[in-house]
């Protein structure tokens, strides 16, 4: 699959805006910068900040600048910028390979590469040409991807209040979590074929499916093909989930379980995991689950293991799991279902 | 500090309001939940320096802090 980048980090001085800040600079964009947020952002790509400057005085130009609004986590001070970039990449919940940095310094991008082989580098120069690179370019540009920016933003305050709490339970009982679980439409499947190429760690076997086929899936009465979308008190973060399971005579099986990486901490895995179970008990079928490891879907196995799922095959790379549990499991207190 | 005594911590910190010992049912007290199955899989792993494997993944191995700590010790044997 080509490389998508998430998040671009900015360099400030000579990249983002014209001269160096300390030296009287940064007075107005550089030409081409003001275009390229615009459009990126438009394309749901987030953009953060590392940059070797005093914080204060660079945060307050961003604002009069009017762009300070665009960065999430801006790590402005003088350590390592790749230690920035990790920090930032934690913040987000996002692995640094979806991360690429913009720097008009050739040591900068040189020193990034070597601590950190899997971020992308580009020269100040690039800024024009960055929406015309496929790493840029996702393939469709859905209303979450617009608000994506937005989303993040949401999710760092609310992390930020959790901090105050004792147990996750707790805090997110806080939240006034309200979800809905529908057959996918015709007017989800951009965001669903989004969720299915985006989302890496909560995605319990990785397989991609074209829109077209997608879009049978989604009439065929041979699966149940089901979106979740979530929102709490800091706001919509619009469709968040997907389950789709397949119809296999006496037994359902989970082909796919994606829950996007930014209600993570929600249990919104476990808690999708349970409405299959239930479903599946409430119709008299067993439940299996077809899981395909990859380098970043353990907490997928986790979670079904710990829903109560054994492995019954192995096929290669491919595992089949069967839930053995008893009784009708309860769905998380946290979340009311609409 | 003991296998036990480590684990009893993290769990103490993450839920002050329970009453814990070494053999308290974590599940059905609710100390730990699906929320917290990844949180407790990576705490063991990097606390006790171990790669737990598939067949280490399951709920009986995490039933009481008595169980984590014999399977840390029994995957610390193994290596």
């Amino acid at each position: 699959m080509a490389k998508r980048i998430k998040c671009l980090v900015w360099d400030l001085d000579r990249t983002l805006w014209e001269g160096i800040l300390s030296e009287g600079g940064g007075t107005a964009l550089r030409e081409g910068v003001k275009e390229a947020l615009e459009e990126l952002d438009r394309r749901g790509i987030l953009f953060s900040i590392a940059s070797k400057n005093e914080r204060a005085p660079a945060l307050r130009r961003l604002e009069e600048l009017g762009v300070a609004d665009y960065f999430l986590c801006p790590e402005i001070s003088w350590d390592e910028k790749a230690e920035g970039i990790r920090r930032i990449a934690e913040a987000l919940n996002l692995k640094t390979e979806a991360f690429a940095l913009i720097d008009d310094s050739v040591f900068e991008r040189d020193a990034v590469q070597y601590a950190l082989p899997d971020v992308s580098v580009y020269p100040e120069t690039a800024v024009r040409t960055l929406e015309t690179l496929p790493e840029f370019t996702p393939r469709f540009i859905t209303e979450d991807s617009r608000n994506r920016r937005r989303m993040y933003q949401a999710d760092l305050v609310r992390r930020q209040a959790k901090r105050r709490f004792g147990s996750d339970e707790e805090f997110l009982r806080t939240l006034d979590i309200h979800a809905t679980l529908r057959p996918v439409e015709e007017a989800d499947l951009q965001r669903v074929e989004e969720l299915t190429v985006r989302t890496h760690q909560l995605n319990s076997t990785g397989y991609t499916y074209s829109y077209e086929e997608l879009a049978e899936m989604a009439h065929s009465p041979d699966y149940i093909f089901q979106v979740c979308g979530l929102r709490d008190k800091y706001g919509d973060s619009g469709k968040v989930g997907l389950l789709l399971l397949k119809k296999d005579g006496d037994a359902l099986t989970i082909k796919l379980l994606i829950v996007s990486c930014r209600v993570m901490a929600y249990g919104v895995g476990s808690a999708l995991l349970t409405q299959a179970i239930r479903l599946a008990v409430g119709q008299g079928k067993r439940l299996r689950a077809e899981f395909l490891e990859t380098e970043h879907n353990r907490i997928m196995y986790v979670t079904y293991k710990f829903a109560g799922f054994e492995e019954i095959e192995e096929q290669g790379e491919r595992l089949l799991l069967e839930y053995r549990g008893e009784g009708l499991p309860e769905l998380p207190g946290y979340i009311t279902w609409e | 500090m003991s296998i036990q005594q480590q684990i009893y911590n993290f769990l103490h910190e993450k839920n002050p309001q329970v009453e814990l010992n070494d053999d308290t049912e974590l599940f059905k007290s609710g100390v730990v939940n699906s929320l917290f199955a990844l949180e407790i899989v990576i705490f063991v792993e990097t606390t006790f320096g171990i790669r737990l494997k598939r067949k280490d993944v399951k709920l009986e191995n995490f039933e009481s802090i008595n169980r984590i700590a014999a399977l840390v010790e029994r995957v610390q044997k193994g290596k």
